[in-house]
C-alpha cells in the first residue's frame, strides 16, 4: 500500500514475450480453492511500439545506453526487454524528467561526434562503453547525474519485465502453492 | 436535508467498519443489540483485486483501460492538510473493512511492558488496564481470527495458545536469526493474522505472497468477511454504505442522539438517530468527527472537557536495511512468497540485561523484503554497469536480507490534529489538520535501532546496501496512527475510561486507535480487535443495567 510500489509499478512491461499460457493454468489451479473468486488474466492487448516523448533519435539513444546498462547475455537485455519504451512512459509520467533527458542525450552526444565523429546509437558497442565509463564514475558531474538516471530508471524498469524478473532473475513467485516450503538447507537452520 | 423519522431510534450507531468497526459490529449484534453501521464506501468485490497480477501485467492491464479496484481512499477525493514543513502520510481506506482489507496482518500482543511503562518511566498517563485485563480478549481475538505463530512467551511478547502453525522461514530469515543470537538477541517466528490452515470457514493461504493488493480469497482476517457477513446473518445489522460521517448529534442531556453524515457521491446531508454511538473511524478521521462534533454544551469538541483530543498522535518511527547473505549468493531462487512479509521477529530486549539506553520505550525487527522478492531498488545502489553489473545484481537476488525496525514514538501534546480553521471538504466539514513531528527521544531510540540492525549485519558477514545512518521512513508511512482521543483514569487528562467509554458522554464509545494511550513498537490492529470486543462487552452489560 505504498506509493513507492505505485511508482514503480509505472514501470512496467511492454515485452512481446508470452505470459498468457502459465497464468491460465496458475488461474485454474487457484479457482479450485474453496471461496476463489478470481476474475482471470486482463484481455491481452498490442502493446504500444512507439515512443511519445523521445523523438526518434533521442529513443535510439535511450534504447542504447539502457543497453550498454543491462546487455544482452543468454538473458535479454534491456533492449529485448523494451526498457526504452518504459522510460519513454515514465518520462510522460513525471515532467521533472523531461528536461534532463532532452538535455543528457543532446550533450551525451555532443561528447560522442567529439570523440568518434558519430552520435552514440551509431557507435560501437566498445565506444559507447568507452564513453559511458568516466560518466558513471563521475556522478557529480552533469552528464554523470544523466547517467545515473537512466541507470536507475533502467534497472526498475528491467528487473518488472517477465524478461528481467522471471527470464534473468528466476523469479517465480505469486502462484498458487498448497504449501509453503521455506528455507530446506540444514546448514542455515544451524 | 433529509431527516429520518425522529420515532426510529438506534439501538447502537457505529461509524467505520474496519477492524474496530467490525469488531464493535459482531459483538454486540451476537449479543441480541440491534446495530446500525455507517460506512464511507462499500464492499469490495474481492474477485477483482489485482492480487494475482504478476508485475509486468500491471501496465498491460493499465494500458488495456482498466484500473485495480480502488482500495485506498484519493487525497483528492478527501484532502487532509499539514504544516508545510511537517509531511505526513495518512493512508485510509474507504469501504468494507477498512485497511484490513491490505494491511500488514502482523499481530503481537502488547505486553505490561508497554502497558506500565508510562507509569515506570514517568512520560505522560498510565494506561487505566493492564495485560491480565485484556489477556482472556487476545485469547478470542486469537481464536476468532487465526493467528499463526510459534510458542515463546516473554515480558515483552506474552505468548498464547492459539496459535495457527508458523510458517516456515526463508534462507535468509534462519540466517539472520543466527547471526542475532552470536550478539545474544533472540527472534521468535512472527505472529500474523494469515491462516496457515483452514479455518472457522476460511481458506487457507495459498502463499501467493500479494497481499498487498488485498486476498481474492480472504485467507487472511479482514473486518469484512470475518466480522460483518457473520454479523449480517444475525439480521441484526444494517449497514449504510457510503455515508461519510460529519459530526455526532447531542441532545439536552447532553448525551449522543444520533450522526449526521453525507452521502459520499450524491453529497445529501442526513442524520440518523440512535441510543449509543461507537466511533471507529480510524484514529485521524475519528478525531476530526469528534472534533466537528461542537455544540453549546461542548464548545470544543463532544467528549473534549480536557482539551486532550486530537493531541498525542503517535506513530511509529521504522526503517530498511538491506544487505546480502555471503551463504546465499549465487544460490538457487526460490520461491521466498510465503504468507507475504515477515515470517520471523525481533521482540523488544532493551530493557533486559542491564542494557544502557538514553531514550524511553523500547523497538522490535521485523524482515519484510528478506528473499527473492519483486522489489530490486537495491539493484541501483551496485556500481558500474554492463555484463558485471548484470552479474552483481543476479548473484546478490537470492542473497537479500531485510532488517525492518519499528521504534515506539511517544506521545506530545504538540503532535495533534486538529480542525479549527481548516478548509471544508466536498460535504462542507471542516478537514483534518495534522501537525506531528519526531523529537530527541525518537532520534536517540534510531541510533540504538541502527546500531542493533548493523551488530546483527555485520554479525552475519553479509554485504550491506549503502544508507544514511539514521533516516528513517517518512511521517505516518508505518499507517499505525494512536493516541488522538486517549483511555486514562484520570478525565482531566483523558477522554476515555478503560473501556473506551467517555468520560464526559457515557454513551459514546471509541474504539479504534486513537484509544491508546501509548503507541508502544507493535503493530496495533489485533489490540484494537482486543480491545473493541472488551470495549463493547462493557457497553452490552451496561445497557442491560440500563447505564447507557
Amino acid at each position: 500500500m505504498s506509493s513507492r510500489r505505485d511508482a514503480l509499478r509505472i514501470l512496467t512491461l511492454t515485452s512481446t514475450l508470452p505470459v498468457l499460457g502459465s497464468a491460465a493454468q496458475q488461474t485454474k489451479e487457484v479457482e479450485t480453492q474453496p471461496g476463489h473468486l478470481h476474475t482471470g488474466p486482463a484481455t491481452q492487448v498490442p502493446v504500444p511500439s512507439k515512443p511519445t516523448f523521445f523523438q526518434p533519435e533521442e529513443f535510439r539513444a535511450v534504447e542504447a545506453i539502457s543497453e550498454c546498462i543491462i546487455p544482452r547475455s543468454d538473458t535479454p537485455g534491456a533492449k529485448d526487454a523494451g526498457v526504452a519504451l518504459l522510460i519513454d512512459k515514465a518520462v510522460v509520467a513525471d515532467p521533472t524528467l523531461t528536461q534532463p533527458f532532452r538535455a543528457g542525450i543532446a550533450d551525451l552526444n555532443a561528447v560522442a561526434l567529439t570523440a568518434y565523429n558519430a552520435k552514440f546509437a551509431d557507435l560501437t558497442n566498445e565506444q559507447q562503453v568507452t564513453v559511458l565509463t568516466p560518466l558513471s564514475l563521475d556522478p557529480s558531474s552533469s552528464l554523470g547525474k544523466f547517467f545515473n538516471i537512466v541507470k536507475d530508471m533502467t534497472v526498475d524498469a528491467y528487473y518488472k519485465t517477465e524478461a528481467g524478473l522471471k527470464t534473468e532473475l528466476g523469479w517465480h513467485g505469486n502462484t498458487y502453492l498448497t504449501e509453503f516450503k521455506g528455507c530446506n538447507h540444514p546448514e542455515h537452520q544451524s | 436535508m433529509q431527516v429520518q423519522d425522529r420515532k426510529d431510534i438506534k439501538e447502537v450507531i457505529i461509524i467505520g467498519s474496519g477492524a474496530a468497526g467490525g469488531m464493535a459490529a459482531w459483538n454486540l449484534t451476537r449479543k441480541g443489540v440491534n446495530v446500525t453501521m455507517l460506512d464511507a464506501g462499500r464492499k469490495f468485490n474481492r474477485g477483482e483485486f489485482w492480487t494475482h497480477v504478476k508485475p509486468w501485467q500491471w501496465q498491460q492491464r493499465l494500458d488495456a483501460g482498466e484500473k485495480p479496484p480502488p482500495i485506498v481512499l484519493n487525497t483528492a477525493e478527501q484532502p487532509y492538510i499539514t504544516p508545510m514543513d511537517q509531511p505526513f502520510q495518512l493512508t485510509r481506506v474507504w469501504g468494507r473493512g477498512g485497511k484490513t482489507n491490505i494491511w500488514g496482518r502482523v499481530s503481537l500482543r502488547y505486553s505490561d511492558l508497554d502497558f506500565a511503562g508510562p507509569e515506570k518511566d514517568g512520560w505522560e498517563i498510565p494506561w487505566p488496564i493492564r495485560y491480565k485485563d485484556i489477556a482472556p480478549y487476545y485469547d478470542q481475538v486469537d481464536q476468532l481470527i487465526g493467528v499463526c505463530g510459534g510458542d515463546d512467551d516473554s515480558d515483552s511478547l506474552p505468548g498464547s495458545r492459539y496459535f495457527l502453525p508458523p510458517p516456515p522461514m526463508r534462507c535468509g530469515e534462519y540466517l539472520i536469526k543466527r547471526a542475532a543470537r552470536k550478539v545474544g538477541i533472540e527472534t521468535v517466528a512472527i505472529r500474523r493474522a494469515v491462516l496457515t490452515q483452514n479455518h472457522n470457514g476460511h481458506p487457507k493461504c495459498h502463499f501467493c505472497g500479494a497481499c498487498g493488493d488485498g486476498c481474492d480469497v480472504g485467507a487472511f482476517f479482514n473486518s469484512s468477511d470475518y466480522l460483518i457477513e457473520p454479523a449480517l446473518q444475525t439480521g441484526k445489522l444494517s449497514v449504510i454504505d457510503n455515508a461519510v460521517a460529519a459530526r455526532i448529534l447531542v441532545g439536552d442531556d447532553g448525551l449522543a442522539n444520533g450522526v449526521q453524515y453525507s452521502d459520499r457521491y450524491t453529497k445529501d446531508e442526513r442524520r440518523i438517530y440512535g441510543k449509543r454511538v461507537v466511533v471507529a473511524a480510524s484514529c485521524i478521521d475519528s478525531t476530526r468527527i469528534l472534533l466537528n462534533s461542537t455544540s453549546p454544551k461542548y464548545p470544543n469538541g463532544i467528549g473534549n472537557s480536557s482539551d486532550v483530543i486530537g493531541r498525542y498522535l503517535s506513530e511509529q518511527v521504522r526503517f530498511t536495511i538491506r544487505a546480502f547473505a555471503p551463504e546465499l549468493k549465487g544460490a538457487a531462487v526460490q520461491n521466498d512468497d510465503g504468507i507475504g512479509g515477515a515470517h520471523m521477529y525481533m521482540p523488544r530486549f532493551n530493557h533486559r540485561d542491564g542494557r544502557k539506553r538514553d531514550y524511553i520505550r523500547g523497538f522490535g525487527c521485523q524482515f519484510w523484503y528478506t528473499g527473492a522478492q519483486t522489489d530490486l531498488s537495491w539493484a541501483k545502489s551496485l556500481p558500474g554497469f554492463g555484463l558485471e553489473f548484470k552479474k552483481a545484481v543476479k548473484a546478490r537476488y537470492p542473497a537479500v536480507l531485510a532488517l525492518h525496525p519499528f521504534g515506539e514514538t511517544i506521545p506530545k501534546s504538540d503532535n495533534r490534529v486538529t480542525v479549527k480553521g481548516s478548509p471544508v471538504d466536498q460535504y462542507g466539514v471542516p478537514i483534518a489538520r495534522i501537525s506531528y513531528s519526531l523529537g530527541e527521544n525518537e532520534r536517540r531510540m534510531s541510533k540504538d535501532m541502527y546500531d542493533t540492525i548493523l551488530e546483527i549485519v555485520h554479525a552475519a558477514k553479509a554485504e550491506i546496501v549503502p544508507y544514511r545512518y539514521g533516516a528513517v521512513e517518512p511521517n505516518g508511512s508505518a499507517i499505525h496512527e494512536h493516541g488522538t482521543c486517549r483511555m486514562g483514569t484520570d478525565p482531566k487528562r483523558s477522554a476515555l475510561n478503560g473501556f473506551n467509554q467517555m468520560h464526559d458522554v457515557k454513551n459514546v464509545f471509541v474504539v479504534d486507535g486513537s484509544a491508546f494511550t501509548t503507541a508502544s513498537e507493535k503493530n496495533p490492529t489485533l489490540t484494537i480487535l482486543a480491545l473493541a470486543w472488551r470495549a463493547t462487552d462493557y457497553m452490552a452489560d451496561e445497557m442491560k443495567r440500563g447505564n447507557v
